[in-house]
C-alpha cells in the first residue's frame, strides 16, 4: 500500500526525456552543418535538400522525384527502412528538425488545441497521392507536386535563398508560388495553437515511421497489470488523447513524456510481452 | 520481424548504391565561340544598286511590233534528259556531324544529386534527360 501510495518517479528513460530538447539540437547541427554537404544520399529526417545548410537530401523530396522519373528509389527507402526498424517513431521526436522546431514553437505559451488521434490518417492521404501518385502520373511540374507545396522547404529553403538573393542584389529571385507561400503562412499561424501540426496531420515521413511504431526493435508498451488507475495518462501526452490508448500506435512520435506513466515501459522487440 | 526489415533495408541501400544503375540521356556539349565565327563568314555588304533611268528612261518594247508566235513552227522537239553532273564533293571531306547525345549509366546516387538540383527531367519518351549540357553546370537550387 505504502508503495502505491507513493509518489512514481519515473523511471530512468523517462527522466533523461527532459534532455530530448539537447538530443535535437545534436541531430540539428548533423543535419544543417555548414562543413557537410552528400546531397547523394538521404538524410532519414524531414528537411529540404535546398537549404543553404542542408547535408543530405530529403527523402520524401528523392522518393517523389524518383516517382516522377519512374525509377524506384532503393537507397531512399532502404534508408528509411534502416532507421524506421531500428526506432520508428523516435526519428520524429527525437531526431527530426522539423519536428523540433515545431517544439519549440509550441514552447511560446499560447491557448494550444488537441487534434483527435484520428486526424493523423491524413497523412497517408499526403504520402500517397502527393509524393507517390501525383509526381507519377503528373511529373514534378505538376503544381500538387510535393515539393511546391511543403512548408519545410518553403521555411528551409525559399526564405533564406531569397534573403540570400535580395541581400546580394541578385536580379533574378527565386521568389516561392502564391500556394507555398500561403501554405507557409497557415503553418505559422498554426504552429502556435497546434502542438505538430505539420507532424500530426500532413507529414508523409511520419506516416513512414508511425507504421515501423508496430514492428520497430525499440518499443513503447503499455501494461494493463500494472496500471494503478490513476488516471494520470489522460494529462500526461502532449499531442492529446490517453497515453494508455496512444502509445505504441502509428500517431505516437515516442517523446518518452508518456513514460511517467509506470504502466508503461521502453524495450525491445526482444523483451517477453508476458508478465 | 525489425530484423528482417533492417536487413532488407541494408540489401537495398546497397544494391542502391553499387548495383541499380540508370541511364541517363547527357545533351552534347554546346559551341562556345560562336559569336566570332559568325562574323567572320557574314559576306561583304552588296554595293548600293545603280539608278536604272541613269541612261533615260527604257524604250518602248512593242516598238517592233507584237512578239512572234514561238510556236508558229509547229511545237518543239522533245528534249533530251540532262546529263548527271559529276559529284564535284567525292574528293572534299563530309561536312563535320552535329555531336551527338550519350546515354550514361549512372549510379543511383548521383541521380539523387540531381534530383536535388533539378539537374534531370523524364521526356516524352520514357528517358532520363539531364537538363544542362556537358560543359555546362547544373542550376544550384532544386527548381520546386
Amino acid at each position: 500500500m505504502a508503495a502505491k501510495t507513493e509518489k512514481y518517479k519515473g523511471t530512468l528513460t523517462s527522466r533523461v526525456a527532459g534532455w530530448r530538447v539537447w538530443v535535437q539540437t545534436g541531430f540539428l547541427l548533423i543535419w544543417a552543418s555548414p562543413f557537410l554537404r552528400l546531397h547523394n544520399m538521404c538524410s532519414p529526417v524531414f528537411h529540404c535538400h535546398a537549404c543553404p545548410l542542408a547535408a543530405f537530401a530529403c527523402p520524401i523530396g528523392v522518393i517523389a522525384h524518383f516517382s516522377a522519373l519512374h525509377v524506384f528509389p532503393y537507397v531512399a527507402i532502404g534508408t528509411l527502412a534502416i532507421f524506421g526498424a531500428l526506432f520508428g517513431g523516435f526519428m520524429c521526436g527525437w531526431v527530426c528538425p522539423f519536428g523540433f522546431l515545431q517544439d519549440l514553437f509550441a514552447k511560446i505559451p499560447t491557448p494550444k488545441f488537441t487534434l483527435p488521434m484520428w486526424a493523423g490518417y491524413s497523412r497517408y492521404a499526403v504520402l500517397v497521392g502527393l509524393v507517390l501518385v501525383v509526381p507519377y502520373w503528373l511529373g514534378e511540374d505538376s503544381g500538387w507536386f510535393i515539393c511546391r507545396l511543403c512548408p519545410a522547404g518553403a521555411l528551409e529553403s525559399a526564405v533564406p535563398n531569397v534573403a540570400a538573393a535580395i541581400a546580394t542584389g541578385t536580379h533574378e529571385i527565386p521568389w516561392p508560388s502564391a500556394i507555398k507561400t500561403t501554405i507557409l503562412g497557415l503553418f505559422l499561424v498554426a504552429v502556435f495553437f497546434i502542438r505538430r501540426p505539420w507532424c500530426t496531420l500532413f507529414c508523409p515521413l511520419g506516416a513512414i515511421y508511425g507504421l515501423f511504431n508496430h514492428v520497430s526493435f525499440f518499443l513503447l508498451r503499455f501494461h494493463d497489470r500494472k496500471c494503478i488507475d490513476c488516471k494520470n495518462c489522460r494529462s500526461l501526452c502532449q499531442y492529446g488523447g490517453r497515453t494508455d490508448v496512444r502509445v505504441g500506435t502509428s500517431t505516437c512520435n515516442r517523446c518518452l513524456v508518456g513514460e511517467k506513466c509506470q504502466a508503461v515501459t521502453l524495450g525491445t522487440a526482444l523483451d517477453r510481452t508476458d508478465e | 520481424m525489425p530484423i528482417a526489415i533492417l536487413v532488407a533495408g541494408i540489401i537495398s541501400v546497397g544494391y542502391g548504391v553499387w548495383g541499380h544503375m540508370v541511364p541517363i540521356v547527357q545533351k552534347p556539349e554546346k559551341p562556345e565561340a560562336t559569336e566570332s565565327e559568325a562574323e567572320a563568314e557574314e559576306p561583304p555588304p552588296p554595293p548600293p544598286p545603280a539608278d536604272p533611268w541613269m541612261n533615260g528612261p527604257p524604250s518602248d518594247p512593242w516598238m517592233s511590233g507584237p512578239p512572234s508566235d514561238p510556236w508558229m513552227n509547229g511545237p518543239p522537239p522533245d528534249e533530251p534528259p540532262p546529263e548527271e553532273e559529276p559529284d564535284e564533293t567525292a574528293d572534299e571531306e563530309p561536312a563535320a556531324k552535329p555531336p551527338e547525345e550519350k546515354i550514361l549509366d549512372e549510379p543511383e546516387p548521383v541521380l539523387i544529386r540531381e534530383v536535388t538540383v533539378g539537374g534531370v527531367s523524364r521526356s516524352a519518351s520514357g528517358q532520363i534527360v539531364r537538363t544542362y549540357a556537358a560543359n555546362e553546370k547544373p542550376a544550384a537550387l532544386c527548381p520546386t
